[in-house]
């Protein structure tokens, strides 16, 4: 047990340690700050609500920092892409807050932020994963004809219909090798800015399906991509956190020891995997964060006297931590068995890359 | 072994019940000491 002085708590630092060292992992893979995570994880720790959040908000800025330095060593980042969508991004989060003032105002804020939660991850989910199950048989079809294997495939006809707008100017991403108006890069970070604003989120999750489907460039870019806004949108909230008091750094010290770990691990397993990996450990988030949010919202509508589905919440949130976790740790086992020449099942092979086959 | 990971949807499903199973435990666990 820890004293943590200014949270005014006593917890097990291990425990800190290990909710960043695992949300690291989940992070660095699929490219999100991972706040809707920890922040639960930090209640049930004792943590009240308010620096929960804050505490949070710190870390994901640590270690997105740590992942963003992995992801450009990786070549995995559009500076381009990144820099255009920051002001936007920016722009859209402190639209987000005042629209959530309203609904505040309106006494409708938990419902109207569940609700709207539950509806965006939803169809978030549905779509990423019924894309990625496309193109998964896609590149079984094309092992099976024998035909060489890009590191990114996408069924996707939306960033077709996006890039053909002409509105000047347009710019040219080397990186991501994708060429569109810069009004549609601004817009994705407007657009995801105002939900990560209202859902009181980093948006990661809502960034990276953007920046594949709408943008256009590969998953592995959208990840390294989305990373650069996290550092961006996590230092304006630590900032924002740390003025009002809401932040207990030994609390953010611990996690980001955990979190150095993970998000370099996480990173760098990007580097074994085909994108519709990654937009398969995206989807699988995208649900059971779907069914952490339906919970209290379930409650909220029955009057709030299910207390029981509130603690299934809690549970469905530290369980997705702990099965990303494990998921994203078997893939990179697979690869290492299959570069050994070891049995691997036939539905990872074609999510591998070929060096690592 | 090899028949439980042939298939992608089992073996996630496998994941998930091992994992909310450690999330279920570890909450009780947490609860009933300190809170």
């Amino acid at each position: 047990m820890f004293d943590f002085l200014i949270a005014g708590i006593q917890a097990p630092w291990f425990l800190l340690v290990f909710t960043g060292f695992t949300v690291g992992i989940v992070g660095g893979f699929i490219g999100v700050g991972g706040g809707y995570m920890v922040t639960p994880a930090l209640i049930v720790f004792g943590f009240p609500g308010y620096m929960a959040s804050g505490i949070d908000m710190t870390h994901i800025a640590g270690k997105g920092i740590v992942s963003t330095v992995r992801h450009r060593q990786l070549g995995n980042i559009d500076w381009v892409l990144a820099l255009s969508m920051v002001a936007g991004t920016m722009f859209g989060v402190e639209e987000g807050i005042r629209l959530l003032g309203y609904f505040k105002h309106l006494g409708l804020s938990s419902v109207a932020l569940l609700s709207a939660s539950v509806c965006l991850m939803f169809t978030l989910f549905v779509y990423t994963l019924y894309e990625t199950v496309k193109s998964h048989r896609r590149l079984a079809q094309m092992a099976e004809e024998g035909k060489a294997l890009a590191r990114e495939v996408t069924t996707s006809g939306l960033p077709r219909l996006f890039q053909r707008f002409p509105l000047a100017p347009i710019v040219r991403c080397r990186t991501a090798r994708v060429v569109v108006s810069m009004w549609i890069i601004v817009l994705v970070g407007v657009v995801t800015g105002i939900l990560a604003g209202f859902l009181g989120v980093g948006g990661g999750f809502i960034r990276v399906p953007a920046l594949v489907y709408i943008v256009g460039c590969s998953t592995h870019i959208a990840v390294g991509t989305d990373l650069v806004e996290i550092v961006f949108s996590g230092a304006y909230g630590c900032l924002r956190h740390s003025i009002e008091g809401n932040v207990d750094f030994v609390a953010v010290m611990f996690m980001i020891v955990g979190a150095m770990f993970g998000a370099q691990f996480g990173s760098i397993a990007t580097a074994f995997v085909r994108g519709p990996a990654i937009r398969y450990m995206l989807s699988f988030s995208l649900a059971l964060a779907t069914l952490g949010a339906g919970l209290p919202l379930a409650n909220v509508l029955l009057g709030g006297k299910m207390r029981v589905l509130q603690a299934l919440s809690v549970i469905v949130t530290l369980g997705q931590m702990i099965f990303l976790c494990l998921f994203i740790i078997s893939l990179v086992l697979f690869a290492w068995r299959a570069r050994r020449g070891k049995w691997v099942p036939d539905w990872v092979v074609p999510l591998l890359v070929q060096d690592a086959v | 072994m090899k028949k439980l990971l042939s298939n992608m949807w089992g073996y996630a499903l496998l994941l998930l019940i091992v994992s909310m199973g450690l999330a279920t435990l570890f909450f009780l666990a947490y609860m009933k000491d300190h809170v």
